[in-house]
């Protein structure tokens, strides 16, 4: 029998490097702690996705954003592609020990295009979020690259063990913005992301890994602990 | 649903164009010839392209882009993998005629993949090692996402018109390139829309626009293609 993860070797071992050639500075290990949810509704294409996320600059608090989203998702029926529409609520803190805030108000558009290969299913997701902070608006496009290994199994069912992983890629839609402020770089960030997972039944799972995140000025790591809900 | 979806589609690329900053930057020009050829009864096979990138409609040399690579095509999927390598040689804009070189190896893989019985969509991941004559060695991380709209009919057959549509994004794997010079982690994007037309189902031609965003210059040039297989 052959399993899927056997024919990606190579193909793991170059992305945990990417990983792990992490130059992080003295920046603490930061956490990243996410529930996401699916409620398919019925027997319909309709459906919910949302995610609570709550990240520290360090593993145990000093916020870096808490954020709640939920959208409405749609898939079509002969390619299993998704669209979903959705608004966030974001509160962001500064680090160190500065309590002050910003909220953000996010509207976005998503499209989830999975792609079967090597006997996995590899997602493609596209994100376009609009985000409204006071006295100024911000856009940005995101795509990422998703793909979970089962391990010893062809797929992910009850009592599996599975490896996850994702790279993530964010541009910004503005050069300048209302309040005269200017963005150095369209680049605003790479997120690369690997863990470890459990599927205590197809529909409840979760991740423990890390996650590398990347900015023209930033390099950090973070602790991430993740459940993944299909109700 | 099929509507939606193009409407969608549609929404996506005219908010970018919408969005690009205009600039008094002159209409630039490029005549592009690509070929593949796959071996007979084989996994293996060739492609490349020759760019002739001009500045301005003709005459005011942009780049000379020479392309070649090795694909493969493993077994039980559809992507193909190729090998390659690139010599490029860049003009200085306007009246100065200097130029400089560059050769780059890359990796590449093509994904394609079909959406409700029309869309045409190609996924293309590319990594690129390049040798940059007076720059230290440097490497790109690109993606590109391309689809094929057949206007009339679900495939692209001989003598059918098509839209063709690319968005790509460009990654810089290096920050210093020597001497103290710095680059953005963000190198530039392409977002690109044509008209088709396939004269046989192994040759096509397309004729469009590409705006190319950089750090420095956002630039709009014409774009004429030749799609070749044998």
């Amino acid at each position: 029998m052959k399993y899927p993860y056997k024919s990606c070797l190579g193909f793991l071992f170059l992305f945990l490097s990417s990983l792990s050639i992490a130059q992080v500075d003295d920046d603490p290990l930061g956490g990243w702690y996410t529930y996401n949810f699916d409620i398919p509704y019925q027997e319909t294409p309709w459906g919910i996705n949302g995610e609570v996320q709550y990240t520290g600059y360090e593993v145990d608090g000093d916020l870096n954003w808490f954020l709640v989203r939920a959208g409405v998702t749609y898939s079509l029926k002969e390619s299993r592609v998704r669209f979903a529409l959705g608004y966030g609520h974001a509160t962001f803190g500064v680090i160190g020990p500065d309590d002050s805030k910003v909220t953000e108000n996010r509207i976005y558009q998503e499209m989830k295009l999975p792609s079967k290969l090597f006997g996995l299913t590899f997602n493609h997701r596209f994100r376009y979020e609009q985000r409204f902070f006071n006295g100024f608006f911000r856009s940005r496009v995101r795509y990422g690259l998703f793909v979970n290994i089962p391990i010893g199994k062809k797929q992910i069912e009850a009592n599996t063990f599975y490896l996850s992983l994702y790279n993530e890629l964010f541009l910004n839609g503005e050069r300048r913005l209302k309040n005269g402020a200017e963005i150095p770089s369209l680049f605003d960030q790479n997120r690369v992301y690997a863990a470890a997972g459990y599927a205590f039944s197809k529909d409840f799972k979760i991740q423990l890994g890390a996650m590398r995140l990347i900015r023209e000025t930033d390099d950090r790591m973070t602790l991430q602990v993740s459940l993944h809900h299909k109700i | 649903m099929k509507r939606l979806l193009l409407l969608f589609i549609a929404t996506c690329f005219s908010v970018n164009l919408s969005n690009a900053q205009i600039d008094d930057d002159q209409l630039g020009a490029w005549y592009m010839y690509f070929w593949t050829a796959d071996l007979n009864e084989s996994r293996w096979g060739f492609q490349g392209d020759i760019q002739y990138r001009n500045w301005d409609i003709i005459g005011d040399l942009e780049q000379l882009l020479l392309r070649g690579a090795v694909t493969y095509r493993p077994k039980d999927t559809n992507i193909k993998l190729a090998l390659g390598y690139a010599n490029i040689t860049t003009g200085a804009f306007g009246d100065d005629d200097s130029t400089v070189n560059e050769s780059r190896i890359y990796q590449e893989a093509l994904m394609p993949q079909k959406v409700g019985g029309r869309l045409y969509f190609t996924h293309r991941f590319r990594y690129e090692q390049r040798f940059n004559e007076g720059q230290d060695f440097r490497t790109r991380f690109r993606y590109g996402l391309f689809l094929n709209i057949p206007l009339s009919g679900k495939e692209i057959v001989a003598k059918s018109w098509y839209l063709g549509f690319y968005n790509e994004l460009f990654i810089n794997g290096e920050n210093n390139i020597g001497d103290g010079r710095r680059v953005n982690t963000f190198d530039r994007n392409r977002l690109f829309g044509a008209v088709g037309y396939a004269l046989k189902k192994d040759l096509k031609i397309q004729v469009g626009l590409m705006r190319q965003i950089s750090n420095g210059v956002d630039k709009t040039q014409l774009q004429f293609g030749v799609f070749h297989s044998f």
